[in-house]
């Protein structure tokens, strides 16, 4: 099955969850995803995601200069984001739910 | 959490790739552009540094997944893509492929020397203008390098964007063109006269062709041996006695010595040079005197020169001429009244 279909939907709750647990910048947050099994995320679907949670208000960020080479961006959670957070949360549970007894009903 | 500061390095591909992405991105506002893509140099040399440069695939595709994940329009043509970046891009495409990766890698790890190098280029090219800078000067070359690295690291005035790039080029390419007149220059300040060395660039010459000997003649034409030969300011004139052995086709100079503490000096400002005709000139050592075929003075080339004079010292000699013919016709005249007694 593909899995980047499923990954669409699910990856503002993925990103804030990951974000919630602890402030990070793009890579590091792509590599907690890719870490917890979300092996298909591409880093520029999770750097888009973190910057539209960003302009929507759900994140902050902040910049941790650096004495050579490029600036690096980090995102924490605003509360905001951790009300969508918990919104987003209950929706999927609850979806998820569903689908689980729609697949337990299944005939095998 | 996160440490105050971060020490990163970005690699050339990845500063391309993050150009050829903003350039895909070039028709959002600065603002959207910005927050897109700070901090990208970061992430992706991140990734670059754990899975390989060739992590960075398409920057048209990525550019519109970053672009659909932030929800924002989908873009139109990139934007213009000017000289530089095609050639920046020709040379990375060249770097990246695997016979040359580890020459490209060593090359990029000598950009800093470079940095450096032009500085100090650009320093003794002005120096050479201005004549020499004392302390101020080395104040100077000081922060030539400071602002040469910095432009290096994208972190002075052009950076790694705009117009101003192609200053940087032509400085770069000028730079270049000059460290042969740099090196020449360094090299002939450190022709120093008054330390004599095996060949003597300041060696003596007329019209070009090097003197070979000196035939030292008196003010009376008789030959001289021994006269130690000196400049205006004290400086030995010196015959190159390697450019005599070329010259006269295998005649060697011998010089004169100086002997102080055990130790000799070879003096080449003494005339007439012995002379000896052997195949190499190496280095004329003392003991070749008593070898089975010594060094010989060389008769003069004209038996007796010329007397010569100038007007003080012919009105001396004419003084003491008639002093002495004086002197004389009195002994004369004594001797002769001696005899008339």
């Amino acid at each position: 099955m593909d899995t980047t279909q499923l990954l669409k939907g699910v990856l503002d709750l993925a990103v804030l969850a990951v974000v919630d647990d602890e402030d990070g910048y793009g890579y590091d947050v792509v590599r907690r995803l890719r870490a917890a099994g979300l092996g298909d995320v591409g880093d520029a679907s999770v750097y888009g995601t973190l910057r539209r949670l960003y302009s929507a208000g759900a994140l902050t960020s902040y910049v941790v200069p650096s004495e050579s080479g490029p600036h690096r961006k980090y995102y924490g959670i605003t509360p905001t984001g951790r009300s969508q957070l918990k919104q987003q949360h209950e929706d999927w549970d609850a979806f998820a739910d569903s689908v689980n007894k729609i697949l337990v009903g299944e005939p095998r | 959490m996160n440490e105050p500061t971060i020490q990163l390095d970005v690699r050339p591909e990845v500063e391309a790739f993050v150009a050829d992405v903003r350039r895909h991105l070039a028709d959002l506002p600065a603002e959207d552009r910005d927050d897109l893509t700070e901090g990208l140099a970061a992430d992706l040399s991140d990734l670059v540094a754990e899975q390989g440069p060739s992590v960075l695939g398409d920057p048209a595709a990525y550019a519109a997944e970053l672009r659909a994940a932030a929800g924002l329009t989908p873009g139109g043509a990139p934007a213009k893509r000017g000289l530089l970046d095609a050639v920046r891009d020709a040379g990375s495409g060249l770097a990246a492929r695997p016979e040359l990766r580890s020459t490209a890698d060593f090359l990029v790890a000598l950009r800093p020397v470079w940095w450096v190098g032009r500085a100090v280029a650009a320093y003794l090219l002005l120096a050479g203008f201005l004549g020499a800078l004392p302390l101020l000067g080395w104040m100077f070359a000081l922060a030539l390098v400071v602002w040469s690295v910095q432009v290096g690291r994208g972190r002075a005035w052009p950076g790694t964007a705009g117009s101003g790039r192609m200053v940087v080029v032509a400085a770069n390419v000028f730079a270049l063109l000059s460290v042969p007149v740099v090196l020449a220059q360094a090299g002939s300040s450190s022709d120093d006269p008054a330390e004599p060395t095996l060949v003597y660039p300041g060696a003596l010459s007329v019209g070009g062709t090097p003197v070979t000997n000196i035939y030292p003649y008196d003010r009376d034409g008789r030959p001289l041996v021994g006269v130690q030969l000196f400049d205006q300011d004290g400086r030995e004139l010196q015959v190159d006695f390697s450019a005599a052995h070329e010259l006269s086709g295998g005649t060697m100079p011998f010089p004169w010595y100086l002997a102080a503490k055990g130790r000799y000096r070879e003096l080449f400002n003494v005339f007439p040079l012995a002379e000896r005709s052997q195949p190499d000139d190496y280095e004329p050592l003392p003991r070749e005197w008593s070898s089975d075929r010594p060094p010989r003075l060389l008769a003069p080339p004209l038996v007796r020169a010329p007397a010569v004079t100038i007007p003080p010292i012919a009105a001396a000699e004419k003084a003491a001429a008639q002093k002495a013919a004086a002197k004389e016709a009195a002994r004369k005249k004594a001797a002769q009244a001696k005899g008339d007694r």
